[in-house]
């Protein structure tokens, strides 16, 4: 408390003072008063009490030090100070501020991403005894599980205390007649209560609500769901929700925030496991449907590692115990750390997140350079001003302490602008991260963590910046600081270390840069083996498949579908194919080889494809031999297969795969028509697996792609093509509609956002770095004018005097190449498994960084070299 | 300095004014007068470390202060004691019973 009226009145200063006058007065008038009863007389009073009072004004300093803080008050008038100081410069300080400015405020962006996708914990109970269950089998690894799986896992008590699973799936839901696309998280029944979660509205779904499969149609909408879907409207409680035809009853609102189990992912509705059946297509108590995700909560001993090897231990008794003949056999459960949330792309963000927080360090270290040599700039040419004031006796620790000050307060300005700067590029980072996908939705913002480190930076600022140039300053020498022309040679030595720095790391930077632009380039230039340009790719599906439900043979709509849009105009070719080029899904699966002398041989791991008449050509696939699918091959003529490359040489090595014949799928003794080039029709960096192509119109779907080669507007076909779907194919639903060149870049996204951000920091610290030049050449033209006018007058050409300056920045800005390159190829080593195909050593790389930093530091340099040449001589002469 | 009256020793004032202000609250020209009158004009209190030492006392917490009423009606700043005042008097007077008891006994030694 007292501190507070300490501080409070260090600011109110003038009432202190009158507020202590009056208890002076006081004190004199009683004095007098006394004097008077003693018989002195009036005036003789007055006189004795003022003597025996003392010095008034020297007794209310000393009293008034008691009530306020001293230092504070002192601080207080070095701000002012400091402001004033600012304000005289007004280009310095808005240099100053702003490379703070940019250096902090990316800085805070991205550790407000690394925050929220790295180091902020799950909202939930004891989030660090949270693990989530990972299934390591023979061939490969598996997060999601079969719900038999679940039951015997929570039965290990000794090691889990709470276990919930879930499943995140995308439906449409009928809210009264309108269709809307939403995200599903079927839930078991103790999940809300894992979080410890409160209803917004209602309650929340429990153990009751998940008991018999089938008999618990009820849901819990999320808080965004409810205030976007239903307005907020608390009477929502008394309505129902449709998906697939079932009519599920709103029980409650989740509270707001509520993120389940993972720390970025969207949901819309919270339905009991024991509708899985109804909404997804999964029977529950099937141990053929791997789907479930596990989260657990550990029993406080024994710890992770301990725990994790327990149940590895105990996976056997587990597996024993769980239906014969499943999907998954023979698994060994282990235990991840999951206290930051169920881990689905964390990791994989991890390296990107790093390298670019390393990459705006380094930013940040450009900016800080750029400061201190500004200050020492600036502290030069105020020389004479600190050599009187420690002429007159301030002390070098005040004279330190002002200058740290107006150094702390640039840092205090750039901080606050780098805070807003920072929340409007986290605005645009998620933008960028979520863009191209509706369900995994990153969603950090800016927080107290943030606002920390925001101060910590500006603070390493300040001690980076700010306290070299202080402590120099302050060793200045009254007496030869006087005079005007003392130069000091030492200041400028740092001055062009610290430009020499500025350049390393812009090397740096714009070498970084240029390798992830490099990998992006290589990936939009891969041989996919068709042709992306000019595609449109619609899925057309029934609603809320999922893919393990069964379809029907050549549906009618979907001739139709396809039939109309094959007739829209400016459509050159259309086809329809499963799962959809692109799309990012596969169907696995094996074949059997059926000829005599192939012994049945079973080949696995196979992609699997359905593709219409026109599929091939659609995308200008290449066939190297046989025919295509024709409209022959239909639901009653014999099946035919189409095999790629890779297919073929596999199963076939050596001969003519034409004619042979094949079980797969659901269909017997397939005759093979065709071998075509192989192709990445899933992923663009996967390459191709060996591939069978069956015909669309002899096997079972749910709908496909539909995928339009067309040289109209794509937009404008895809509204054609919903009217379509929406006229002919009653049932069906369009599920996506993109162009395949915006199917690549989402899946090259990663990529994209590295290449860009990394330019983005490139460009900054580039820029930092040749402002510092500038102002380095700049202030030198400035403290030689003299020189410069001498050197006039006796004859130096402007090419002269152009190149005295520019000499200088070309050793900097060389010797800052020559450091630069080898730190580079060092650092490059850290980024290289996040490339695609590039040399860490990159010679055509290095090249155009050198070219971009020599170009602009030369212009950095001449813009300011240039006011040297038109110095006029008679005028430099007559300076000082 | 004034002769035959030598001001409080160091550290002994707050002695003096805990003491004064321990009776009930007082304006600070009454503790001066008090202390004064109290010694038989052998201890003078002068304004110039009373004031700063009264603030002082007040930013520690040991006395606070009040604008009131004094007798004649006049404006004035009385300081009055709190707890923490009345433990530090104590510790005080104990500590200055020790100092006193081992002056007399050196004096007396001799």
């Amino acid at each position: 408390m007292s501190l507070i009226r300490r501080i409070r009145d260090t600011f109110r200063p003038h009432r202190l003072d009158s507020q202590l006058d009056d208890e002076f007065q006081f004190h004199l008038e009683q004095r007098i008063e006394d004097l008077t009863a003693q018989g002195a007389a009036p005036e003789e009073a007055r006189r004795e009490a003022a003597r025996m009072f003392g010095n008034r004004a020297h007794l209310r300093e000393s009293t008034r030090d008691r009530d306020m803080l001293v230092w504070l008050q002192s601080i207080l008038q070095d701000l002012r100070f400091a402001a004033r100081n600012l304000r005289r410069s007004p280009a310095f300080t808005a240099v100053a501020i702003l490379s703070l400015a940019f250096g902090i405020g990316v800085n805070a962006a991205i550790f407000t991403m690394v925050h929220g996708v790295l180091l902020e914990k799950l909202p939930a109970p004891d989030p660090q005894r949270i693990v989530q269950v990972h299934g390591h089998y023979k061939d490969f690894d598996n997060d999601s599980f079969h719900f038999p799986v679940f039951r015997e896992l929570r039965r290990q008590r000794a090691i889990f205390s709470d276990l919930i699973g879930f499943r995140n799936t995308p439906v449409l839901m009928d809210i009264g007649g309108s269709v809307q696309h939403v995200a599903l998280e079927l839930v078991t029944g103790g999940y809300f209560r894992f979080f410890n979660a409160r209803p917004a509205l209602g309650r929340l779904l429990d153990e009751e609500d998940d008991r018999t499969e089938g008999a618990h149609p009820v849901c819990v909408l999320s808080y965004d769901a409810w205030q976007n879907l239903f307005g907020g409207d608390p009477a929502v409680l008394r309505r129902t929700v449709g998906i697939r035809g079932i009519a599920l009853r709103i029980v409650g609102v989740a509270p707001p925030g509520f993120i389940g189990a993972e720390l970025q992912s969207r949901y819309d509705l919270f339905v009991p496991s024991s509708e899985s059946h109804d909404l997804a297509g999964i029977p529950r108590e099937s141990a053929n449907y791997i789907w479930l995700r596990l989260l657990g909560r550990l029993q406080p001993s024994p710890a992770r590692a301990e725990a994790s090897a327990r149940l590895e231990a105990a996976s056997r008794t587990i597996e024993d115990a769980l239906p014969k003949g499943r999907a998954n056999q023979g698994g060994v459960y282990r235990l991840l750390d999951a206290s930051k949330g169920y881990d689905s792309w964390r990791t994989a963000l991890h390296d990107p997140l790093l390298i670019l927080m390393g990459a705006v360090s380094l930013v940040l270290l450009v900016a800080c350079a750029n400061l201190a040599n500004l200050l020492l700039a600036r502290a030069a040419e105020r020389r004479q001003e600190y050599a009187i004031k420690l002429a007159i006796g301030i002390s070098r620790g005040r004279l330190v302490r002002q200058l740290l000050v107006e150094t702390a307060l640039l840092a205090i300005a750039g901080g606050a602008l780098a805070f807003l700067l920072s929340a409007a590029l986290t605005r645009f980072l998620l933008a960028m991260f979520n863009a191209g996908s509706d369900w995994a939705v990153l969603n950090v913002s800016p927080n107290s963590s943030v606002l920390w480190f925001t101060l910590g930076a500006c603070l390493i600022t300040i001690l980076l910046a700010g306290v070299y140039p202080a402590w120099h300053a302050s060793r200045t020498d009254a007496g030869p600081g006087l005079k005007a022309s003392a130069l000091g040679g030492r200041r400028n030595l740092v001055r062009r270390s610290l430009i020499l720095v500025q350049v390393t790391l812009a090397v740096v930077l714009l070498f970084g840069a240029n390798l992830f632009a490099h990998s992006l380039r290589n990936l939009k230039t891969i041989d996919l083996g068709y042709r992306i340009e000019h595609i449109l790719s619609v899925q057309v599906g029934v609603s809320g498949t999922l893919n393990h439900a069964r379809g029907s043979v050549s549906p009618p709509e979907m001739r139709e579908v396809l039939d109309r849009a094959r007739h829209l105009p400016g459509v050159e070719s259309a086809a329809l194919s499963v799962p959809g080029i692109l799309s990012g899904n596969m169907f696995g699966g094996s074949i059997t080889l059926t000829d005599a002398g192939s012994d049945r041989r079973q080949i696995g791991d196979l992609g699997l494809v359905m593709a219409s008449p026109g599929f091939f050509s659609t995308l200008r696939m290449t066939m190297l031999h046989g025919r295509d699918f024709s409209p022959g091959d239909g639901p009653g003529a014999p099946p035919v297969a189409i095999v790629n490359q890779r297919l073929a040489s596999l199963a076939w090595p050596g001969e003519d795969p034409i004619g042979r014949h094949l079980d797969g799928w659901n269909s017997k003794n397939v005759e093979v028509i065709g071998v075509i080039a192989n192709t990445r029709d899933r992923q663009v960096r996967d390459a191709s697996a060996p591939t069978v192509y069956l015909a669309f119109d002899q096997q079972q779907t749910l709908g496909g792609a539909l995928e339009l080669r067309s040289s109209t507007g794509l937009p404008a076909l895809e509204l054609a093509v919903r009217q379509i779907v929406k006229s002919a194919a009653p049932g069906y639903q369009v599920s996506a509609a993109s162009s395949l060149e915006l199917l690549r870049d989402n899946q090259i996204h990663q990529e994209r956002l590295l290449a860009f951000l990394s330019s983005l920091f490139g460009a900054l610290g580039a820029t930092l770095a040749l402002v510092g030049i500038y102002g380095l050449i700049a202030y030198s033209v400035r403290r030689r004018t003299r020189e410069i006018g001498i050197r006039i007058s006796l004859g130096a050409q402007k090419r002269d005097v152009l190149w005295l300056f520019s000499r200088e920045a070309a050793w900097l800005i060389g010797g800052g190449i020559l450091l630069g390159i080898p730190a580079a190829l060092l650092l490059a080593r850290f980024v290289g498994k996040l490339l695609y195909q590039v040399p860490t050593f990159d010679p055509a790389g290095i090249a155009a960084t050198v070219a971009l930093l020599a170009l602009g530091g030369l212009t950095a340099s001449v813009l300011p070299a240039r006011g040297a040449t038109r110095v006029s001589p008679i005028e430099a002469l007559r300076e000082d | 300095m004034s002769k035959g009256k030598p001001d409080v020793l160091q550290g002994t004032l707050d002695l003096l004014i805990l003491k004064t202000l321990s009776r009930g609250r007082q304006h600070g020209y009454g503790i001066a007068v008090h202390i004064q009158t109290v010694s038989n004009d052998a201890l003078r209190v002068e304004e110039g470390s009373l004031y700063p030492a009264l603030h002082r006392m007040e930013q520690d917490g040991w006395i606070r202060a009040e604008w009131g009423a004094s007798g004649k009606n006049r404006k004035a700043k009385f300081y009055e004691m709190t707890a923490a005042g009345r433990r530090q008097l104590s510790a005080e007077e104990k500590k200055w019973q020790n100092v006193t008891a081992a002056v007399g006994t050196v004096l007396n030694f001799a």
